[in-house]
């Protein structure tokens, strides 16, 4: 542990007895999935084999260290295993939450679109939760979604054959597609 | 996890002893929510906010702030204080806003308003800034909250309207509530969603019941018991498990409104839940949290994770929420709430249990009937019963009620039926449930027709018909997945044919079509109509009529404009959105088109 960490440790050891949290909350815009993709620099499916908060020695904030198993890189060229920085987190007692930052569980598959690293090496999901696909086995196969509905993130014409026939028979939202069609889709737009 | 997400395309808007509702207190201590316990005084910040100027920055915060300060049975107060002495950006952020000890106790709350997005962007990714509107909270100590902070990213291009309206939602974060999830399985339209559902649905102006009644039961005023009953208890599995995280919600069997909590939101293990009601009589149901509200989208404390008590057995089966559950199943049993009661409800996932307490009180109906129109009030007690179609509202065992009808003008009363009969005062003594008609005739010629209201996000346009197949047609009720219009309901009535109301002659109120804005017009002025004919409008005729001028029982019908995608019209009977869009939104007031009557 360097001398920076020591010190940003002591001081949110400070703070720890003082202050028990902070608890912020962000906003997003609606974003297509046109929006996400072109939005993003790199996108993955992956398995969340790792995640961790910390002190961030560069910007003195709690974040969370989250890593992924890249099973499937479908825009840029992900290293393997993959880490994103996140503001937020728990140290020490110290609860820094950031509503509107995705949480990934270990040992669960997402599909995730992901901004440029910023100056201060942050890298949270496009559209923050919009950018965080949950990949689940299903009676139909393996699913993904986000908690939006699937049309009014892709137009009509767009969905994939099996979402169309979906949501013909059963009205109202269409929160989850076929994994790999919706694979299909990113690629068909990443390579444009 | 988004806290939020703003509609952008909408351009019509654009503790223990305490309960909160949506999905309850954002944090806790222990089992207690964490709150302010003073003054919330926000210092906005030095410069611009982007593109806008330093005033209308600071203008959408105080409309924000001043949503919640006008809930009169919450005490929380949000004020403006003294600006902040810097210009506050990524350079000088951990100074001013940071999260270090000394920014929780400098006694400034900062609104940063991050015009280049530079302060978004170094803490949510290169490019954050095309998305992130921006994010709020509070730090906390001994269980209150300490001081609050704001960043509003300038450099994202949206409405006034969904800035204010993400600003309030975040605003009401940083007092300490949750979100709620109220929406179309409590058959609510999109537009009415309450503020503080994960995503930013909502586009009226005004805070959902839902909102009001949470922000009260996190701040309670003096006056609370005046205006709601309390309805508490605990919702368990049938071998008397608690059940955690399970989405509870009550919904008034006439209004339709409905106030909800999530189960066990103090984490006291038990399955605790307590609403607060206004008078009226409610069916209380019980559901699942959807599965894609988990971390920063998350509905109560149980739904963080997927595999959190929200997500999982026996509130999900198989992977699928389970079907709503009622108390009382398929007789419900009634919860009767009158101001200041007390009533326990202790159920289960079964939808068997038991109601104890004084929420007992006798349940008057009031219905309207007849071709007229007219209102019925209670003249003993006061104010409690203003009726629509039909209205009902509770009332203490053995009251004596009075209740008035006033015809509209173009209408006559012709008498009482139910429990009254006659047209002179109707008296009804409150010992049973009780109902009673008022009846009235139309004095009016012609034939009225109901108007509906719908939406489209693909032309930003707003439809008015009172072709009921096309309302149906149009947003997908004949066949799914055709046309993408989202309805909006009824809003009032008009003549479909040549007709008087009150001694006034309605006139043609004329519908015409663009074929390259895909707009439709209405006006009653044909000098309008043959000059939009000749430069390219399609002329479809009479689309009913209404009057002209002011009548007693008819209401204005105004007419809105906004240069955005060629030029877009709005007509509404509903002065506070004419309010609402002209003050923040930037439309343009162009005054009344004519009157219309009102829905009964």
């Amino acid at each position: 542990m360097g001398l920076s960490m020591r010190r940003a440790l002591r001081r949110i050891a400070t703070v720890a007895l003082l202050v028990p949290g902070l608890a912020l909350a962000a906003s997003v815009l609606p974003l297509d999935l046109d929006g996400i993709i072109d939005r993003s620099g790199v996108a993955f499916e992956g398995r969340c084999i790792d995640t961790h908060s910390e002190i961030d020695p560069s910007s003195n904030q709690i974040v969370t260290l989250t890593t992924f198993e890249v099973k499937d890189a479908l825009k840029g060229a992900p290293s393997n295993p993959y880490t994103i920085k996140q503001l937020g987190g728990e140290v020490g007692g110290v609860v820094n939450r950031i509503d509107g930052v995705p949480s990934f569980t270990v040992g669960e598959d997402y599909v995730v679109f992901l901004p440029g690293v910023s100056q201060l090496g942050f890298s949270s999901p496009v559209g923050l939760a919009q950018g965080s696909f949950s990949v689940k086995q299903q009676a139909e196969g393996r699913t993904v979604g986000n908690g939006r509905d699937f049309r009014e993130m892709v137009p009509q014409a767009a969905l994939p054959a099996s979402a169309r026939e979906k949501a013909a028979v059963a009205p109202g939202r269409l929160t989850r597609i076929d994994l790999n069609e919706f694979k299909q889709l990113v690629r068909q737009r990443a390579a444009r | 996890m988004s806290r939020l997400l703003a509609k952008a395309a909408t351009l019509a808007a654009a503790c223990a002893a305490l309960s909160a509702h949506a999905g309850g207190p954002l944090n806790l201590c222990g089992n207690t929510p964490v709150k302010y316990n003073k003054t919330v005084v926000l210092n906005y910040d030095q410069g611009n906010m982007g593109g806008r100027t330093k005033a209308q920055a600071d203008a959408i915060v105080n409309t924000a702030i001043a949503t919640w300060n006008n809930v009169s049975t919450a005490s929380v107060t949000l004020q403006r204080g003294s600006d902040m002495p810097v210009d506050v950006t990524l350079a000088n952020y951990n100074t001013y806003v940071g999260n270090s000890f000394s920014t929780f106790q400098d006694g400034l709350s900062p609104v940063v308003y991050d015009s280049d997005g530079s302060i978004i962007d170094a803490f949510f990714g290169t490019g954050a800034n095309t998305s992130v509107i921006g994010f709020a909270g509070s730090a906390y100590s001994t269980c209150s909250y300490l001081e609050g902070r704001a960043v509003i990213n300038g450099r994202i291009s949206i409405s006034d309207a969904t800035m204010t309206t993400a600003l309030t939602h975040e605003i009401g974060h940083l007092i300490g509530l949750d979100h709620t999830q109220l929406d179309s399985d409590q058959a609510l339209a999109g537009s009415n969603y309450p503020l503080m559902y994960p995503i930013a649905y909502r586009t009226l102006s005004t805070l959902h019941e839902d909102d009001i009644a949470a922000i009260t039961a996190l701040y309670p005023d003096t006056n609370v018991n005046a205006t709601y009953g309390q309805i508490s208890g605990v919702f368990t599995q049938v071998a008397g498990t608690a059940i955690q995280g399970a989405n509870i919600w009550a919904v008034e069997t006439t209004t339709g409104k409905v106030y909800s909590v999530v189960s066990d939101y103090l984490k006291q293990g038990t399955g605790f839940f307590k609403l607060l009601l206004p008078p009226g009589t409610y069916n209380l149901r019980a559901g699942a949290i959807r599965s894609g509200f988990t971390g920063g989208s998350s509905v109560g404390p149980f739904s963080e994770l997927s595999t959190d008590p929200s997500f999982v057995s026996p509130l999900y089966v198989g992977g699928s929420r389970i079907a709503t559950v009622t108390f009382g199943n398929l007789t419900p049993t009634p919860v009767i709430v009158t101001a200041g009661c007390i009533g326990t409800v202790n159920w289960k996932i079964d939808g068997t249990g038991t109601l104890s307490g004084n929420c007992n009180g006798r349940t008057l109906t009031a219905s309207k009937a007849g071709t007229g129109f007219g209102s019925v009030t209670t003249i003993t007690p006061t104010s409690l019963l203003s009726c629509g179609a039909v209205c009902s509202a509770s009332f203490a065992n053995g009251t004596l009620v009075t209740l008035k009808a006033t015809p509209d003008s173009g209408s006559v009363f012709t008498g009482w039926s139910g429990a009254c009969s006659g047209t002179t005062a109707c008296v009804v003594t409150m010992n049973s449930a009780q109902s009673v008609t008022a009846t009235f005739a139309a004095t009016y010629s012609g034939t009225l027709a109901t108007r509906y209201r719908l939406y489209s996000n693909a032309t930003l346009e707003h439809l008015y018909t009172t072709n009921l197949y096309e309302y149906q047609y149009l947003t997908n009720q004949v066949t799914p997945s055709c046309c993408g219009w989202s309805p909006e309901g009824p809003i009032y009535k008009i003549f479909s044919t040549d007709a008087s109301f009150g001694g006034v002659s309605a006139v043609p109120y004329m519908r015409l079509y663009n074929p390259f804005s895909f707009q439709h017009h209405w006006t009653t002025d044909l000098n309008e109509y043959n000059y939009l004919g000749a430069v390219g409008w399609q002329q479809e005729g009479p689309d009913g009529y209404i009057l002209p001028g002011p009548v007693a029982g008819a209401v204005p019908l105004y007419r809105v404009y906004i240069n955005v995608a060629g030029g877009l019209h709005l007509w509404t009977t509903d002065a506070s959105e004419v309010a609402y869009l002209t003050s923040v939104a930037g439309w343009t007031n162009e005054g009344i088109s004519g009157y219309v009557l009102p829905l009964p």
